[in-house]
């Protein structure tokens, strides 16, 4: 009797470079998305308005806690030390914009005299961060 | 003369899968550490130039926010539900908002937003100065 042999069958060489194609575009995806909690070295909530506007990211970010601790880019620093760093990027670009990440329930005594403040220092332009209003 | 062929040494190997190991790790990283918040932003210092239109009527309205966030116009309390309709009654003055330094920012954010979602052009924020 004669044997026939099957030849075994060459299995798909599986690539993996379709994996880290995927695995690189999450990658991408999560660092241009997600937010380093950066801006804010404390824990706050920014006040709800259904009014407010998607701007471009970018500038300066004073963080306001609620009981007035003050952060500038994710660091903590004392009100004249951020006016002074906010003078220093004022003189560097002209028309760098400031968003005030205040928590709701900050007393407007730490936020408005601030506001003032950035704005005799040279900051043209200042909003204030807000999420989205969900009722 | 003898030609001694010298054999070609076999090129290393680099493997991917330590590549893709710390990618996965660097992701995982990222996905866990950032936060995505929906946050959007509104105008309280609007660049020189966008500076919303000066009122057709030259009448000033004063709205005073309250230290419990409670708004108060003329002496009157309004509730906090009823900002958006007494802001529509002065749509064509001026609106200056006189805020407690003991109310807290949501407060005047309520207002605020009432009034873009009016479309009043004329909206500015007075505080109280250091006493002399």
């Amino acid at each position: 009797m004669t044997r026939l042999y099957r030849p075994a069958q060459k299995r798909p060489a599986e690539t993996i470079v379709a994996l880290v194609d995927v695995v690189f575009f999450l990658l991408v995806f999560a660092l241009l998305i997600g937010r380093m909690d950066a801006t804010a070295p404390f824990d706050l909530t920014p006040p709800e308005a259904t009014s407010g506007v998607d701007m471009p990211s970018g500038g300066l970010t004073a963080a306001v806690s609620a009981d007035g601790t003050l952060a500038l880019n994710g660091e903590p620093m004392s009100r004249t030390a951020l006016l002074r760093a906010a003078e220093r990027a004022i003189g560097a670009s002209p028309e760098i914009r400031l968003r005030i990440n205040a928590d709701g329930r900050t007393a407007l005594r730490h936020v408005l005299p601030l506001a003032s403040d950035l704005k005799e220092v040279g900051v043209r332009e200042i909003v204030l961060v807000v999420t989205p209003d969900a009722g | 003369m003898i030609r001694l062929a010298r054999q070609s040494r076999p090129l290393p190997v680099i493997s991917i899968i330590p590549l893709v190991d710390v990618l996965l790790i660097l992701l995982v990283f990222f996905m866990v550490t950032s936060t995505f918040l929906d946050l959007d932003m509104l105008p309280i210092s609007p660049p020189e130039g966008q500076a919303g239109a000066e009122p057709s009527d030259s009448r000033t309205v004063l709205i005073r926010v309250l230290p419990d966030g409670t708004l108060a116009i003329r002496g009157q309390r309004i509730a906090p539900d009823g900002i958006q309709a007494v802001l529509a009654q002065h749509a064509d003055a001026r609106v200056l908002l006189l805020p407690s330094p003991q109310a807290d920012v949501q407060a005047l954010v309520r207002v605020l937003d009432a009034a873009a979602l009016l479309g009043l052009s004329s909206v500015s924020v007075l505080q109280f100065g250091d006493a002399p």
